[in-house]
């Protein structure tokens, strides 16, 4: 069941009237009941699965608790991980790694036929995967105890808001809040409800406006000039961002309505100065995820440089490859990781660069470069993201720069896979309007403009009047036709 | 109560913006393209409805150059009999256009077909009362049609061309002329892409129309002969791979049979012209920009001469 359906709606309504009716002692199996049928709507195969990792993981983190030494408890704890990581890899990678390992030996002359398994990539399996992962990890290192209730622990792997496509959450935020007796909040309920119309909003008006002409041009850049790549580039920008923004912002907003606190996924990543920062402001739970259980343990920044560095790239690498089993992706956050390394090794250069240049007196016009010079360095990433080959991503990389006309004629074919008539301009400047009003908000949220956050909080009116207008933008310039988040397949 | 009234206020603001929309959206439809255009226009000697094909076959300034008369073009991306039967009966019906000659697009894939509302800028376009037609046929008529559709069609559609109205058609109007596109020029063909094309309806052994389609079109055929309209019904040319195809073929012999034996007269666009060039065309649908001059070089002729007596 996707959010962005009429069908999601009426389930979503009637879990949070049937979950007020009931008394607390109930409300674990009504969430769990609808988080495996959200699951099973979709895919009713792959619930035996998620139940039986849940199963698992609760046994091993029991056993671990009772474990008398620390070396049973590694070797717990090592089994345990190696089980949902081996799952994992075998749904998600191993056709992948089989075709690599067959390309790779046919390269040095030798043949080996590794034969494919064609299964279905099980829903939201990378993230539940993580979330049980930390949950083993945490256990272990003494965060937490290990969860006496079964039903709360298959709750906090399968929440229905956060299943499929996270924010990935740690089980000492989160499961503590499911033993919580939670009341009806109308304060809680207003801020959800405000949450998920802005993730309605960047989803259904924005990413699937704009989704349209980046399919256009991404499925066939070829048949495409320099300005529709650049253009179709740009836009994915935006695309994935509203697409994968949205859905957490509806994660969140969600949970919040039951009176749960999610972790906030993004934090207006396109204002970043760095790729560094970047990545403390896109795909928080992510990000954290891999800082705290792979980069840190790997040694973190506390080694040698050269050791650091390799860190560093092993991050990247690995969380190209947990998008998806592709060499775009690998690519993708090989570039990040490249990116990151060279602003690591030239921040002492690019220092002494900006004093000799005068600039340390202009900080607002260097935050402004920063800005733009990130936004495009995390774009042209994007193309490798979204692109189906490296070979492709590359001819649109390099397309970029050719075929340009400076005319209108040639601006009106550049707009025209909007539509494909007449009507690709008022799409062109409708979505332009939208971005830009979206970019108005997260500026102000960014800079903290007093006045309209000041408004925002003591008006009522204010509020109704900007929830309603959300509402009727939803409701009249939605793309309601379309498509399942991005985030999804991952 | 709060989550009431919001409800209560967004239904009233939404069903108040949706009755505008629906009662005026036609006045702030583009002055040089489609059913508005038209209605700028007080006189015309041909009049040119039809589909993309239609819009992708004909230059209309060339056309006016050539015949020293007015023309207008009004085309709906994949138009066939079923929707064309309702904007006929309004165009003929309407007071506010005087047209002399219709010149009908008789596309053999738009009988194939079944009815399909594909261009949302027709009901955009439309009045009032033409609105109500439309809606009544598609609820009736047009497969899958649900719901949803209704609410996609009726309350999203088109409000890009609303919100943005004060550019957009200003722009668009320096894009277009009488219905017809200016300038805006796709590639042309290779030759390897040329050989490599299909028909869009590929693997048809046999008669086989639309009965919705073939049914509009009757109903054309009776309209045009009870008020007495000059019509005359053009196919206009399809590259070779396409035109050679043997359910083509088929269909199309079965249509021109059919408008010949209610008394028509109908244009075949392929005959006599280049349907082996790529250069004159951009896929398998449509012609590039020296096909539309080609084509319309040859319509203005018969169109001069009348020689589509012969034809």
């Amino acid at each position: 069941m996707s959010f962005n359906s009429i069908s999601f709606l009426v389930f979503f309504t009637t879990v949070v009237i049937a979950y007020f009716a009931l008394p607390h002692r109930l409300r674990w199996i009504l969430l769990l009941a609808g988080s495996y049928f959200f699951y099973g709507y979709c895919q009713p195969g792959y619930l035996a699965l998620i139940m039986a990792t849940t199963m698992v993981s609760f046994t091993f983190a029991k056993a671990m608790r009772d474990a008398g030494t620390q070396g049973k408890k590694r070797i717990l704890l090592g089994l345990c991980i190696g089980l949902n990581v081996s799952v994992l890899l075998v749904f998600k990678y191993y056709n992948f790694f089989g075709t690599s390992l067959t390309a790779l030996l046919s390269s040095v002359h030798v043949s080996v036929n590794i034969p494919r398994i064609d299964l279905l990539l099980p829903l939201g399996i990378s993230f539940y995967t993580f979330r049980t992962v930390s949950y083993l990890v945490d256990v272990y290192r003494g965060k937490l105890g290990a969860e006496e209730h079964l039903g709360v622990f298959a709750l906090y792997v399968s929440f229905f808001p956060q299943l499929i496509a996270g924010p990935i959450e740690r089980s000492p935020h989160l499961i503590p809040q499911l033993h919580e007796r939670k009341t009806f909040d109308p304060e809680k309920f207003t801020e959800g409800f405000t949450l998920m119309l802005w993730g309605f909003f960047m989803k259904l008006v924005i990413a699937d406006r704009i989704g349209v002409y980046v399919n256009a041009v991404f499925n066939n850049p070829a048949a495409y000039s320099g300005g529709h790549c650049l253009l179709a580039s740009y836009l994915f920008t935006y695309q994935i961002f509203c697409d994968f923004a949205g859905y957490s912002s509806i994660a969140v907003g969600a949970s919040r309505i039951f009176g749960y606190d999610l972790v906030i996924n993004f934090r207006r990543p396109y204002f970043s100065r760095s790729l560094r920062e970047f990545w403390t402001r896109w795909h928080i739970s992510l990000s954290t995820w891999f800082r705290d259980y792979l980069y840190i343990p790997l040694g973190g920044n506390r080694v040698s440089s050269a050791r650091h560095v390799l860190n560093l790239a092993v991050v990247f690498l690995v969380s190209g490859l947990w998008h998806g089993a592709n060499w775009t992706f690998v690519a993708w956050g090989g570039i990040h990781g490249l990116g990151v390394i060279l602003a690591e090794w030239t921040s002492g250069f690019r220092k002494r660069a900006v004093a000799i240049m005068g600039l340390k007196n202009h900080g607002q016009l260097a935050a402004i470069v920063q800005v733009v010079l990130t936004f495009h360095m995390v774009s042209m990433a994007w193309v490798f993201f979204r692109a189906s080959s490296i070979a492709e991503a590359w001819t649109i990389v390099t397309k970029v720069f050719s075929g340009w006309q400076f005319n209108l004629n040639y601006a009106g074919l550049v707009i025209l896979p909007f539509t494909n008539d007449s009507s690709a301009v008022a799409a062109f400047l409708v979505s332009v309007l939208f971005i830009a009003f979206m970019q108005y908000v997260e500026f102000i949220t960014e800079t903290g403009n007093a006045r309209i956050l000041g408004l925002w909080r003591s008006s009522g009116r204010f509020r109704g009047g900007c929830l309603v207008g959300l509402a009727l933008i939803i409701l009249l310039f939605g793309e309601f036709s379309s498509t399942t988040f991005i985030y999804r397949q991952f | 109560m709060k989550s009431i009234a919001f409800v209560l206020v967004v239904t009233a603001c939404l069903s108040a913006l949706v009755a505008m929309k629906y009662c005026f959206s036609d006045r702030l439809a583009p002055r040089t393209l489609g059913l508005g255009g038209l209605f700028r226009e007080t006189e015309v000697d041909f009049l040119f409805i039809g589909s993309s094909h239609t819009r992708q076959s004909y230059d209309v300034q060339l056309l006016e150059r050539s015949t020293g008369k007015s023309a207008y073009l009004v085309s709906y991306n994949g138009l066939g009999p079923f929707l064309m039967e309702p904007l006929i009966r309004f165009v003929a019906e309407s007071d506010r256009v005087r047209i002399k000659t219709y010149l009908l697009e008789v596309r053999v894939f738009g009988i194939l077909h079944p009815p399909a509302l594909q261009d949302t800028r027709l009901f955009f376009d439309a009045p009032r009362t033409l609105k109500h037609r439309i809606l009544r046929l598609a609820w009736n008529d047009i497969p899958g049609f649900d719901l949803y559709s209704l609410y996609e069609l009726v309350v999203v559609s088109n409000n890009d061309l609303i919100l943005t109205a004060f550019v957009s058609n200003p722009l668009i109007s320096r894009g277009s002329y009488k219905g017809g596109y200016l300038k805006r020029e796709r590639r042309a063909l290779r030759p390897d892409e040329f050989d490599n094309l299909k028909s869009p309806m590929p693997g048809i052994d046999s008669v086989r129309p639309d009965p919705r389609q073939l049914a509009s079109l009757r109903n054309i055929f009776q309209y045009v002969k009870e008020r007495n309209l000059e019509v005359i019904f053009v196919e206009t040319p399809m590259p070779a791979p396409v035109e050679e195809d043997p359910g083509t073929i088929l269909n199309k012999r079965y249509v021109r049979d059919l408008i010949w034996n209610e008394g028509f007269v109908y244009v075949d666009g392929a005959v006599g012209f280049d349907t082996r060039n790529p250069s004159l065309f951009v896929d398998n649908n449509h012609l590039s920009r020296a096909g539309r001059e080609v084509f319309t070089e040859r319509m203005a002729d018969l169109l001069l001469e009348r020689k589509w007596r012969s034809q």
